[in-house]
């Protein structure tokens, strides 16, 4: 009771977990101390007891539910990974499509929105045997007058230019297209950018618009700029238009962002199809225009040469007939009687079928920037 | 295949779950060792329901960390510290009494009886004994009856214990002297005849 041996190593000698030294040392202090040695034998019965307990057998329904829970553990590891898998999948698919729109649409702006204009192009190619039409780019992209042109209130007639007004509406095929009031034409109720700018264009091209409106056929017949105007089946007013085009010859404005760069990539154009550009001693004004002569095929030639040179941002076959005949210089527009005199040909002869030469003259001008 | 996992030992079968999540692999280790540790942790929770519920846990868990384990002690001594330590949260969240002593089934009052009309042996052998010894087990702290019963029931060394418990080794032997003297204490009819 009172003996203040350290009574846990009776514990430790009983479990032999004692090291030598203190194996000795409790050996020797219980061989003296009746109270150690009774504690010890208590240490022993208490311990016995425990050791004599049974070790209860598992039962069935313990292993079964070890089975059915590592069961369940696995099936729900199964589905996570199918789960996993299936997310990847749909972002790895979700890539592929962002990676590939995203390359579409890297592709379109570095080719300058070609691609996006070649489609609307298309619409505007001659008929089937009007060889001397090809191919037309209107201002501000066609494509674009199509896409914004969902918005509008208004016919197209009334806001573009002739020329323009009969390229969106005559479509390869399509139904000869009613001729819109010209007397009232209607509001226009978008705002659209796009929009705007091609109007701008267009009205910048046309600057006897109001004449225009009361004087509807010689619009029409500056519209035409040279045959560069379709015919449209069923559409005698077209046809007079087409025989009358030449006579004011061809006149067409290029819009680039480096007029200078765009003349000398016009005049190159027009050496590779086989056209003299007349030399001069001094270098010309800028806006001086370029007049030359062609063949109706080198037209169509010099046209495709112009839409392929980068940096032209437009070719427009100017509705400026006469603005040709008033403003125009004095050479070009006796330039233009001249040849139209040589090169129209009577009748109701396509402009494809011209003999002569034909007086094309070239308006070099700096692109306008977007008015708001 | 499955000779073959029952001839490998238990770090390799260890290696196999957690290199390839191989189930045979897995089940090889819950058959060596269900019944120690359903023994070791029935005679903890003191009933077999709970024992059952506890060892199921135990092996999920052991399942779910297989590759948290690193081979530095035995994977039984692994086991046995999940175990236990499933036993003891088990028990805190159903916050089960444990019995008292006086008020067992059999209504005798070992404490009251006299030690010299016991037969030990007789006892020992009986089920009534075992049953006395259970509920004085279960009077016990958490961290007591660990220690007693991984000592005497498991057999497992002082440095077994203090692997599974997480404690040092003289820890472990002074717990394991404050709980025999608190088990002597509530058997004291038994220990007088068997001493």
């Amino acid at each position: 009771m009172g003996c203040a041996f350290d009574k846990e190593l009776l514990t430790g000698y009983y479990d032999g977990e004692l090291d030598g030294a203190e194996k000795a040392k409790v050996e020797r202090h219980i061989a003296g101390c009746s109270e150690c040695l009774r504690d010890l034998g208590e240490i022993r019965s208490v311990s016995q007891l425990v050791r004599k307990l049974s070790r209860p057998g598992l039962p069935r329904e313990a292993s079964e539910g070890i089975a059915r829970a590592l069961e369940g553990e696995r099936a729900a590891r199964r589905r996570d990974r199918w789960r996993r898998r299936l997310v990847w999948s749909m972002a790895a698919a979700a890539g592929v499509f962002l990676a590939l729109n995203v390359a579409y649409f890297l592709r379109v702006e570095r080719s300058g929105g070609r691609e996006d204009l070649a489609p609307a192009i298309g619409h505007l190619q001659a008929p089937e045997g009007d060889e001397t039409l090809g191919k037309r780019e209107l201002p501000g992209g066609l494509s674009k007058l199509r896409q914004e042109g969902a918005t509008r209130t208004e016919p197209p007639a009334a806001a573009l230019p002739p020329s323009a007004d009969r390229a969106g509406t005559a479509a390869p095929g399509a139904p000869p297209a009613p001729e819109p009031p010209k007397a009232a034409p209607a509001p226009v109720a978008s705002s659209d950018k796009g929009q705007e700018n091609l109007r701008a264009l267009a009205e910048k091209g046309r600057p006897a618009a109001p004449e225009a409106e009361e004087k509807p056929a010689a619009m029409r017949r500056g519209a035409t700029v040279g045959g560069m105007q379709r015919e449209r089946a069923g559409a005698p007013a077209a046809k007079e238009e087409l025989q009358a085009a030449p006579a004011g010859g061809v006149e067409w404005t290029v819009r680039a962002a480096d007029p200078a760069r765009a003349r000398e990539q016009v005049e190159r154009a027009l050496r590779k199809v086989g056209v003299a550009v007349p030399e001069t001693k001094t270098a010309p004004a800028p806006s001086a225009p370029i007049v030359v002569e062609a063949t109706a095929e080198q037209l169509q030639r010099i046209r495709k040469e112009l839409q392929s040179e980068s940096g032209i941002l437009l070719v427009l076959a100017a509705p400026e007939a006469s603005s040709a005949r008033k403003g125009a210089p004095a050479d070009a527009r006796s330039g233009a009687d001249a040849g139209g005199a040589k090169s129209v040909p009577s009748g109701k002869a396509d402009f494809a079928a011209a003999p002569a030469r034909v007086r094309l003259v070239l308006h070099v001008l700096a692109a306008e920037p977007d008015k708001k | 295949m499955t000779a073959s996992l029952r001839d490998l030992p238990d770090r390799e079968l260890v290696a196999r779950c957690a290199r390839q999540d191989d189930p045979a692999a897995f089940n090889e280790l819950v058959v060596r060792h269900q019944e120690r540790i359903y023994a070791a942790v029935r005679r903890f929770c003191g009933n077999d329901e709970d024992a059952c519920d506890v060892v199921q846990r135990a092996f999920l868990n052991a399942y779910r960390k297989i590759g948290e384990f690193k081979g530095d002690a035995a994977f039984s001594t692994w086991l046995y510290r999940i175990a236990f330590n499933e036993a003891v949260s088990y028990r805190r969240e159903r916050r089960r009494p444990a019995v008292p002593l006086e008020a067992s089934d059999d209504g005798v009052r070992p404490g009251l009886e006299p030690a010299e009309r016991i037969d030990p042996a007789a006892r020992l052998e009986s089920e009534e004994t075992q049953k006395k010894v259970q509920q004085a087990l279960d009077l016990l702290s958490d961290e007591d009856r660990q220690v007693i019963l991984l000592r005497d029931l498991q057999g497992h060394s002082y440095e077994e214990i203090a692997e599974i418990l997480g404690i040092p080794k003289g820890t472990v032997r002074s717990r394991l002297h404050r709980a025999r003297l608190e088990l002597k204490e509530r058997l004291k009819s038994f220990i007088g005849t068997l001493a």
